[in-house]
């Protein structure tokens, strides 16, 4: 039984958010079909095949894009191609809700625009198209794509070709901004790279580190290291920072072709090792694997690389000047001799400086972090009793604080509402939490790791496990709120069907993510958010899709909200106040 | 020496495994599925000058792999306190100017660890000091060259020995003379119709091998994918000729069920595909213009993808208990490589099986039906495959044991087709010692086990197919269901040697144990190349009779040989190096008695004489 050393988990199914039913977008779902009617074959009334025709439109220029593809999914897959005007026509088409997705290579949706989705591949996200027999013009419309690209320059005039370059870009997961890392490139031989197909938003490049050469065989041999010498590039954020912190925005809109060149310099790398050491009882060493991360003088993770040397238990990294800490998070099968079933996680890290030479004699001792379990207290105000089988309870995690890891989301604890949560582990950082009430009649009151609350400040694990005691309190006096589109938006009319994202956003502190909920003319005119924590509200409705930044107030401050009050057990309505009526 | 460990070396700069610019590699083991030819041996691939290069369709080799567990602990004296040292010149292989900044590094052997490195001056020179008496292989590496180590030709070098009381000859180790090759570039625009770049389209490129001998086989060197402007590059590229194959579907193409016959003009004008498109924007590979890179070349190959209306084949399949198909077993043959295709599969319902949509015109092979055949389909209008079609294929079941009858264990076999035997490799995993082949189509095939993890080859073995035992890998199979029984040599033996010439050892030659029986050439010679001393090692030598020879000048134009290779592998022309060589006898390890478990060392006691070509 092998462990993945790195917490790379994938996010509990049991992740419902039974405080706010999860719904996404359904034009995320390109695949399925609005009913008019619910009948089973979904075809609908009104008999005649009807013409879908209009035009595709470049958001920028306002002209008409040629060659772009128009498809209607479903039953009856057809499409076309649109003329040298962006003009098309679709014949044989059955009249009723269709769902429409419109691309060509180089542009992307920009009614999506917070999408992610968009970001590597050319086909996106869908429309709803009310299709009848006779329809007015259709207007579709398609952003163009950026490009980042650059050129760097190694000072001494040599080709950089083969310097690789990562791209970050800055994304809105679980209601805060995050640096999170899109793709990578190589330069080219002529020391070009190139990032391309990129949708509006603001991005990172940095350069990984570099040499000019390398010798055959990665590792050193133990106790070489003085005899072994090497220049290199650091790693340079744009323009010009050792990290990210000073790494300067770059924002592609309306199709821009964005320059971010370098220019890089040669600095000596000093060889660092670091003994291992393992608890004696843990023996089996061929089947377990290390995770390596380089971690600056301010814990944001580095893009250096450090390698295990597994038989003789030794980290062995190249690092320009600087502080550092590296820590080790080691996996694998426990010793036989005990006979135990889980796999083995033991973490540790040492800190140490670089100057101007090697670095040797640090060690690593490694223990298996205690993490500290989750209590979970429940209010009860009435008597009705808690049904453990349909109360299950999440707690996950992602890492807080600069860099560009943002947006791995990692299990830290389940179990259910009678508590208390049994911790995985998790490696040693600063973490936001979400946590995920999938309980019938529970929603959060607080969520406390002694005496901070996890709402406003991060989780911190240490190596010898997180700062407890963790505590999440509960309450079964839960609100409802039933949301509406006004009346006048609930009628339907053919073409394009607008829809609205809908946050209900708390005044007070809460660590359950928001999940939004989309209301559209046709089906979705209404929602109802069950198991709301009470307290005051404000409610924010936009049109089209939307990637809100909740938990940022700054960013909700310019936004008209309206403001809800919920009051225990209660069920309350509002009528959206949509924007552009 | 011949470089053992499968150590890939690929940029360090990799950040954390979320952020990991690469895609993981193949593994070892699939790396030695690749038809290999003449040796039996399989060939690792050559050093990591090829950052891009891997065997088969995998992707861009970025996983830094550690060498396989090695004999023999690191040495774990700290300090380089030696007398000895390792000296020279790095110069540019085609300018012959002298190459500043490049790192020079010194490998020990047993280990594959880096015991030195420094950095050539800026006269190109470096120097390695206080070494002790030890052999070390010696690499170069520079951005803008091809990495490699001393007087490298395929996958062996010289390395270096160090030590008094060494019959060098003229070999000084103070003054060596590295020669790097600048890499070669191939890169372009890969364009559709109307010019528009095409995004996601399949680069291949292949590598011409040099000379017609049993092992010129054309084969896969690497594939990149194209940008959002249609561009690729592959860099650090060996001199060579090499081809290039374009395979890309149009990114507007649908597919529509329901047969052609129902496709609306609309439709039809969405239902198309790219055929696959070589140099120079030719469809059709026998037209295929070979490349010529020297080192250090730059040379811009650009495509022009034309869309045609994309095809379609009903293929039988046999269904299984619960009505389902199977999945269907679809290679695109490329330059003779099969390259695995999907297939766009729609399920007419129908009994006869299933159509397979949106193909383009080109070479295919298929196995349909049950027992199933196999079916090289040269597909140019839609259709339906007749069931009988193809060629029949038997199943065939194995047992490989070693000397001793034990059934082996953590090995995979792998048949090869020979030349005019339909089919392709195709490999199996071994467990408990058996191993199933369920389709191979009659012919010649070869028969190679290798065990994994780590891919090192067990030497070629007797086959026992059908009564009749023969030694060496090749086997025939007919029209019957095959049981053989492959019997390897579990512990190879080592043979190791010096080539002197006038008593002084030679650096750099050729070294070739030759069968007695030159039929068994093909899979039981084995080569290396000769160190700065003379001392040369052949590996994974089964049991049998030997000449062996050394060749001075017999590599190719490498740092020192003047023109071609030496068609060693053609007995006509080796045959008339035996006569100046040193006979060699390996016992079958059941005679010795030994039953130790290490592999076995033979040491000649005499020198190998050299001879000139």
């Amino acid at each position: 039984m092998h462990a993945a050393c790195t917490a790379a988990f994938v996010l509990a199914a049991i992740a419902g958010a039974a405080a706010q039913d999860e719904a996404p977008p359904n034009a995320r779902n390109p695949s399925e079909l609005i009913p008019l009617v619910p009948a089973a074959t979904g075809q609908p009334a009104g008999g005649a095949a009807a013409t879908l025709h209009g035009v595709v439109l470049n958001a920028v220029t306002g002209e008409g894009i040629p060659r772009a593809l128009v498809q209607i999914e479903g039953d009856t897959q057809t499409g076309a191609l649109t003329d040298g005007d962006g003009r098309f026509e679709i014949a044989g088409v059955p009249p009723g809700p269709r769902t429409v997705l419109v691309t060509k290579p180089g542009y992307f949706n920009p009614a999506f625009g917070g999408d992610d989705g968009q970001l590597r591949d050319s086909s996106g996200p869908t429309e709803n198209v009310l299709v009848a027999a006779e329809m007015p013009d259709v207007e579709f419309t398609l952003a163009p794509r950026g490009s980042i690209r650059g050129r760097i320059d190694l000072a001494g005039g040599d080709p950089a070709e083969g310097i690789e370059v990562a791209l970050v870009r800055r994304a809105v997961q679980d209601g805060r901004a995050a640096w999170q890392w899109v793709t990578g490139a190589r330069t080219r031989s002529d020391g070009t790279y190139r990032f391309g197909g990129l949708p509006d938003g603001q991005y990172e490049v940095y350069t990984l580190p570099a040499f000019d050469g390398n010798p055959a065989a990665p590792l050193v041999a133990p106790g070489k290291q003085t005899a072994t010498e090497r220049w290199g590039y650091a790693s340079v954020f744009y323009p010009g920072a050792r990290d990210s912190s000073g790494a300067q925005a770059l924002a592609v809109a309306n199709g821009a072709q964005v320059q971010a060149n370098f220019l890089l310099t040669r600095e000596p790398f000093q060889a660092v090792a670091a003994q291992v050491v393992l608890p004696q009882e843990d023996a089996d060493e061929e089947n377990s694997n290390c995770s390596l991360q380089v971690i600056d003088g301010a814990g944001q993770d580095l893009p250096y690389t450090a390698q295990y040397d597994a038989r003789a238990h030794t980290v062995q990294a190249w690092l320009p000047e600087g502080n550092y800490s590296i820590l080790v998070t080691w996996g694998g099968s426990p010793s036989k001799l005990e006979g135990r079933e889980q796999p083995l996680v033991l973490v540790g890290s040492v800190d140490f400086a670089v100057a101007d030479h090697a670095v040797t004699g640090l060690r690593v001792p490694l223990s298996a972090p205690a993490l500290a379990p989750v209590q979970v207290t429940v209010n009860r105000s009435g008597t009705a009793p808690l049904e453990p089988q349909n109360s299950q309870i999440a707690v996950m995690v992602s890492p807080a604080g600069g860099g560009n890891s943002g947006g791995m989301v990692t299990q830290y604890a389940s179990g259910t509402a009678e508590g208390p949560l049994q911790a995985g582990s998790v490696t040693p950082g600063a973490y936001w939490v979400h946590t995920y009430v999938n309980a019938r009649g529970l929603c959060e009151q607080s969520f406390t790791a002694g005496g901070a609350n996890l709402a406003r400040e991060p989780l911190t694990v240490g190596s010898a496990g997180a700062t407890g005691p963790l505590e999440l309190t509960l309450r079964d006096d839960c609100a409802q709120l039933a949301l509406q589109l006004p009346e006048n938006l609930a009628g339907l009319a053919a073409g394009i069907e607008p829809f609205y994202t809908v946050y209900v956003v708390p005044d007070f502190d809460f660590t359950q993510d928001l999940h939004p909920v989309v209301l559209r003319p046709s089906v979705d005119t209404s929602f109802t958010l069950t198991d709301l924590t009470p307290g005051d509200y404000h409610v924010y409705t936009v049109a089209g899709d939307a990637r809100l930044e909740y938990r940022n107030p700054a960013a909700l401050a310019p936004l008209a909200g309206q403001a809800v009050a919920l009051s225990p057990g209660a069920t309350e309505t509002l009528v959206v106040e949509a924007p552009g009526q | 020496m011949r470089r053992a460990a499968a150590s890939q070396q690929v940029s360090e700069s990799a950040s954390q495994p979320h952020r990991d610019l690469r895609v993981p590699a193949l593994s070892p083991a699939a790396a030695e599925t690749r038809k290999d030819g003449a040796t039996g041996v399989s060939r690792f691939p050559a050093l990591a000058a090829k950052t891009k290069a891997w065997r088969g369709w995998g992707t861009r080799l970025g996983v830094l792999l550690l060498a396989a567990a090695g004999m023999a602990r690191a040495q774990m004296n700290p300090a380089l306190t030696g007398p000895y040292r390792i000296a020279g010149t790095v110069v540019n292989a085609v300018t012959g100017e002298r190459v500043r900044g490049a790192t020079v590094a010194l490998l020990t052997v047993e280990d594959d660890r880096t015991f030195a490195s420094t950095e050539t001056d800026s006269d190109g020179h470096f120097a390695l000091e206080r070494l002790p008496a030890a052999k070390f292989e010696l690499s170069a590496s520079k951005r803008g060259f091809v990495m490699s180590l001393y007087d490298q030709h395929e996958d062996f070098n010289s390395a270096i020995v160090t030590g008094a009381d060494q019959n060098h000859g003229d070999f000084d180790t103070g003054h060596l003379l590295f020669k790097l090759a600048p890499d070669a570039v191939l890169s372009g625009v890969v364009t559709g119709d109307g010019g528009d770049p095409v995004e996601g389209a399949q680069v291949m490129l292949f590598r011409k091998p040099a000379g017609d001998g049993p092992e010129a086989t054309v084969e896969g060197v690497g594939q990149e994918m194209t940008d959002d402007a249609g561009a690729y590059e592959f860099s650090e590229l060996e001199a060579g000729t090499y081809l290039l194959a374009v395979r890309a579907e149009p990114w507007y193409a649908m597919r529509f069920p329901g047969g052609e016959a129902q496709e609306t003009e609309q439709q039809a004008a969405l239902d198309v595909a790219y055929p696959v498109t070589y140099f120079d924007s030719t469809t059709d590979e026998a037209s295929a213009t070979p490349i010529e890179l020297a080192s250090g070349s730059r040379q811009e190959v650009n495509f022009n993808l034309h869309a045609v209306p994309a095809l379609r084949l009903d293929v039988n399949l046999p269904r299984t208990l619960e009505s389902r198909f199977r999945p269907i077993d679809m290679r695109q043959i490329i330059f003779g490589e099969p390259v695995e295709d999907a297939g766009y599969v729609q399920d007419p319902g129908g009994p006869g099986g299933v159509e397979i949509a949106g193909m383009a015109p080109g070479e295919y092979q298929f196995q349909q039906g049950d027992p199933p055949r196999m079916v090289d389909v040269n597909l140019s209008a839609s259709q339906q495959l007749d069931p009988d079609a193809g060629v029949a294929t038997v199943e065939v079941k194995g047992l490989a044991e070693d000397a001793q009858g034990n059934p082996l264990k953590d090995a995979q076999a792998a048949l090869s087709p020979e030349r005019g035997t339909p089919g392709t490799n195709q490999t199996a995993p071994i467990q408990l010692g058996e191993f199933h082949f369920e389709a191979v189509p009659s012919g010649e095939w070869r028969l190679r086990i290798t065990r994994t993890p780590g891919g090192a080859p067990l030497p070629a073995m007797w086959v026992t197919a059908g009564g009749k035992t023969a030694a060496g890998d090749g086997m025939t199979v007919g029209d019957q269901p095959l049981s053989v029984v492959a019997m390897v040599g579990a512990h190879p033996a080592r043979i190791e040697g010096f080539a002197r010439k006038d008593g002084k050892g030679v650096a750099g030659v050729m070294v070739v144990l030759v069968p007695r029986d030159s039929s068994a050439m093909a899979s039981l010679a084995r080569r290396d190349q000769s160190d700065s001393d003379g001392s040369f090692a052949l590996l994974n030598v089964a049991p049998g009779a030997y000449t062996l020879v050394a060749i001075a000048d017999a590599w190719g134009a490498g740092s020192e040989g003047a023109g071609s290779e030496l068609d060693w592998a053609d007995p006509q022309v080796i045959g008339r190096y035996l006569p100046g060589g040193v006979s060699v006898t390996v016992k079958d390890e059941a005679d010795s008695g030994s039953g130790a478990q290490a592999p076995r060392q033979i040491r000649l006691a005499g020198p190998v004489p050299v001879q000139a070509r």
